[in-house]
């Protein structure tokens, strides 16, 4: 179908959808799309179009696919927060902009229209996404940030400039790991950025959600938060910080809840996605430090009936890899000062997520753990890395199960390998 | 006071209860090993471990039990656990019983029954659907 967008005129595409300018230019998410260039709206996803000036656009989607509204559905707040931090941003030095809200609250639809109207008016401008859970940036399980070198529409269709392993969906049983990264990040965004939008997780209430915000928030010292918030459920994160650091913004009605099994679905779409040119590979123990687990950070040695076995550091004991449970006759003829047994089967590690690490511990790529060979010492390691072997120097432990396709198939006890 | 930070917390609570409100080993036994299953499902999230808890297992009136259903019976002789085989007017009938007392079929009539509770061993994936997996998989 032909469209001709009148200025101000304002519609919503629902994908899946292909949008071509062929005159004047259109608004989408604050990037600018002019004459000759192209947009996919993937299913599941919507686009504004805002005319900012007549334009012609053609459209492959069915008829429905298109809503024309009254007024555009971006408050003027955002722009004016946007000229706002323009203002106030000192020369090098980077602007933090910490985005709070609970889940569904459009956090990231929000994120994605400050960083393009940023970086029109102010230069390289970073989005870290931090929920591992719904990951717009990067594969599931990770932090993603962005360097944006221009205006983006859809942040999953863009390669990640720096990731950050967690491992998991949640910050809940990996607190150390979560905030590290943030620092990380930030240190990241100090050198590449001149302005960093902070997109959290919708973990906003209790113990576990008050207190990593806090965290974060002291981590960070950002310039500015915005509480993205439907009533007051935001307010305890922020009682501690001046009134002119915290923006207020209403949800809009549009932003809609998404279920437990569409996040899923989604989680696993970008994983297979990540997956998708994946191959097998095998990386000698000896060529790499091990991380956020036991195996390989004791000393080796040899013990009948077992596949490994190595002493770790005082009274964490001995881990020993077996290739069935460990029965007490197996036992009884070993030295009696290994402590506490850790006791892991061969196999229980198929499937495990992990990352690949530089000799800086700089992420490399996702991975999956096909199997401990322990007749090669070897790891046999499924993964897209492009790179040299040699540059792997480090393997980083998750707790988050896929199968060869990418999609979820369970959890490993974290501190059980 | 500062915060937990993780969900175990709630998990110790849940077992502190149970130690001092549930008076019927076997139904004891069960609640605790159906804590056990869904933790090693999914280790790494306590806290859906411990939503879930509150609805593992629910008092029903002891005319409401259907057939089929695995039932945990509490009387002032005994407690008994088992599946419903038949149901009539007056009471059920009991396959496969495991008391404190003995083990065998077991007649009760409901005015026999003091308490009634029935385990939901499908909580998690009624709750959480996304977070249940094949057994081949995981």
């Amino acid at each position: 179908m032909q469209l001709t967008l009148k200025k101000d005129e304002f519609f919503l595409l629902n994908g899946p959808a292909t949008l071509r300018v062929e005159s004047g230019s259109v608004e989408i998410i604050a990037a600018r799309k002019i004459s000759g260039e192209s947009v996919e709206v993937p299913l599941g996803k919507k686009i504004p179009l805002l005319g900012v000036e007549d334009a012609d656009l053609a459209i492959e989607a069915p008829e429905d696919a298109l809503t024309r509204m009254e007024k555009t559905s971006i408050p003027t707040e955002w722009d004016e927060l946007a000229a706002r931090i323009v203002a106030e941003r000192k020369d090098g030095e980077l602007y933090k902009i910490l985005v709070l809200g609970e889940v569904d609250t459009g956090k990231t639809f929000f994120s994605t229209y400050l960083a393009n109207r940023l970086n029109q008016q102010l230069g390289k401008v970073a989005i870290l996404d931090c929920d591992s859970g719904q990951s717009d940036i990067g594969a599931p399980g990770t932090f993603g940030m962005l360097v944006l070198a221009e205006p983006a529409i859809f942040l999953s269709e863009l390669d990640p400039t720096h990731m950050y392993f967690l491992g998991a969906h949640s910050p809940g049983l990996h607190f150390a790991p979560a905030l590290a990264g943030v620092s990380e990040m930030l240190r990241k965004a100090e050198k590449d950025a001149d302005a960093l939008i902070i997109d959290t997780t919708g973990w906003v209430q209790g113990d576990g959600g008050r207190a990593i915000k806090k965290a974060k928030l002291d981590i960070v010292q950002p310039d500015l938060v915005v509480l993205m918030q439907r009533g007051t459920e935001l307010e305890h994160l922020v009682k501690h910080l001046s009134s002119e650091k915290v923006v207020r913004l209403p949800v809009s009605k549009r932003a809609s809840s998404t279920s437990q099994m569409d996040r899923k679905a989604l989680r696993e779409m970008v994983s297979k996605r990540y997956f998708k040119d994946a191959k097998v590979f095998e990386i000698p123990f000896k060529q790499v430090f091990t991380d956020r687990c036991y195996f390989l950070s004791g000393t080796k040695f040899d013990l009948e009936g077992t596949l490994h076995a190595e002493r770790l550091s005082a009274w964490e004991g001995t881990l020993v890899v077996t290739s069935g449970p460990l029965m007490p006759e197996q036992t009884r003829d070993w030295p009696k000062d290994l402590g506490m047994l850790r006791n892991v089967i061969a196999g229980s590690e198929k499937g495990l997520m992990i990352a690949l690490l530089d000799k800086n511990q700089n992420m490399l790529a996702v991975a999956r753990l096909e199997e401990l060979d322990f007749l090669n010492n070897t790891f046999r390691i499924r993964s897209n890395f492009k790179g040299a072997l040699e540059q792997i120097k480090g393997i980083q432990f998750g707790s988050l199960k896929l199968n060869e396709a990418g999609e979820e198939a369970g959890f490993i006890e974290p501190g059980a390998l | 006071m500062s915060f937990k930070e993780t969900d175990f917390p709630g998990l110790i609570g849940y077992l502190k209860r149970i130690v001092a409100e549930e008076k019927d080993p076997l139904l004891f036994k069960e609640m605790v090993s159906e804590l056990v299953k869904m933790y090693d499902k999914i280790p790494v999230y306590p806290g859906i471990v411990n939503m879930c808890l509150g609805g593992l297992a629910r008092s029903v009136r002891p005319e409401e039990v259907e057939v089929g259903q695995k039932i945990f019976i509490k009387n002032r002789e005994d407690c008994f656990c088992g599946t419903v085989s038949e149901k009539n007017a007056d009471g059920v009938v009991i396959k496969a019983v495991k008391s404190v007392a003995s083990e065998d079929d077991l007649e009760i009539g409901f005015r026999e029954m003091e308490k009634v509770t029935l385990i939901n061993g499908d909580v998690l994936e009624e709750m959480w659907p996304s977070l249940v997996f094949d057994k081949e998989q995981s």
